[in-house]
C-alpha cells in the first residue's frame, strides 16, 4: 500500500480527553447506575423497549452532538481518512460485528471493565488490541 | 426525563473526549495500532486517563 497518513504524539490532549471520558462512564455509573460502553448502549437503543431505550437513545444523541458542539465552539479537528464513505461504512459494519462478538468494545471492556478490575474485560481488551495490532501491521507492512 | 438528561449530557461529555483526545481521527488511532515509524501512542493515554478517573467511581 502506499503512504499512510503520520500522527504526531499528543500526549496531553489525550490524557485530557481521556479524563473526560472517564469522567463521563463515572457520571453514568453514579447517576443511573449504567454501564456507558458504546456498542452495548448501541445494540441496546434498537434491541430494548420503552425506559430501557430511551437513555440509550438520549446518550447516542449527545454522543453525536459532540461533533457539532465542538466545531460551534473550538473550531474544526481533524478527521483523516484515505478511504471514501463505501469503505468506512463497511468498517463501521465490521466494528459493529466484532464489537457484539466481543461483548464490548474499548468503553464497556477498556474502561469501564479495566477500573473495575474485571478478569474478562482484561482478557477481552488484550485479545482485541492484539488481534488489532496484529491485522494493522499484517495489512500495512506485509500485504 | 431526568435520567435522559443526564444520559444525553454523559455522551455529550463522551463525545467531548473523543474529539479532544483525538480518537474521532481514524489515523491517529490506527497509528497507536501501527507498530513501523508512525506509532502514535496517544490512545494508550487516552485510555489510561480514562481508567484512572473510572478508578474513583
Amino acid at each position: 500500500m502506499n503512504e499512510w497518513t503520520s500522527t504526531p504524539f499528543e500526549p496531553w490532549a489525550g490524557l485530557a480527553g481521556g479524563v473526560l471520558i472517564g469522567t463521563a462512564v463515572v457520571l453514568l455509573l453514579l447517576s443511573i447506575g449504567k454501564i456507558a460502553g458504546i456498542s452495548g448502549i448501541t445494540a441496546g437503543a434498537i434491541t430494548k423497549k420503552h425506559l430501557e431505550q430511551h437513555w440509550r437513545l438520549a446518550f447516542l444523541a449527545g454522543l453525536l452532538l459532540a461533533a457539532p458542539l465542538y466545531l460551534l465552539f473550538a473550531g474544526p479537528f481533524e478527521v483523516q481518512t484515505q478511504f471514501g464513505a463505501i469503505w468506512m461504512g463497511v468498517a463501521g459494519l465490521l466494528v459493529g460485528f466484532g464489537t457484539r462478538l466481543g461483548s464490548g468494545c474499548t468503553s464497556g471492556h477498556g474502561v469501564a471493565g479495566l477500573a473495575r478490575f474485571s478478569p474478562r474485560s482484561i482478557v477481552a481488551t488484550l485479545v482485541f488490541f492484539g488481534a488489532a495490532v496484529i491485522t494493522t501491521n499484517t495489512v500495512r507492512y506485509f500485504i | 426525563m431526568k435520567t435522559l438528561i443526564i444520559a444525553l449530557l454523559c455522551g455529550m461529555v463522551f463525545g467531548l473526549g473523543l474529539i479532544v483526545s483525538g480518537m474521532s481521527n481514524p489515523a491517529r488511532v490506527l497509528n497507536f495500532l501501527d507498530w513501523g515509524p508512525r506509532w502514535d501512542p496517544t490512545l494508550a493515554l487516552v485510555l489510561g486517563g480514562a481508567v484512572a478517573v473510572a478508578l474513583t467511581g
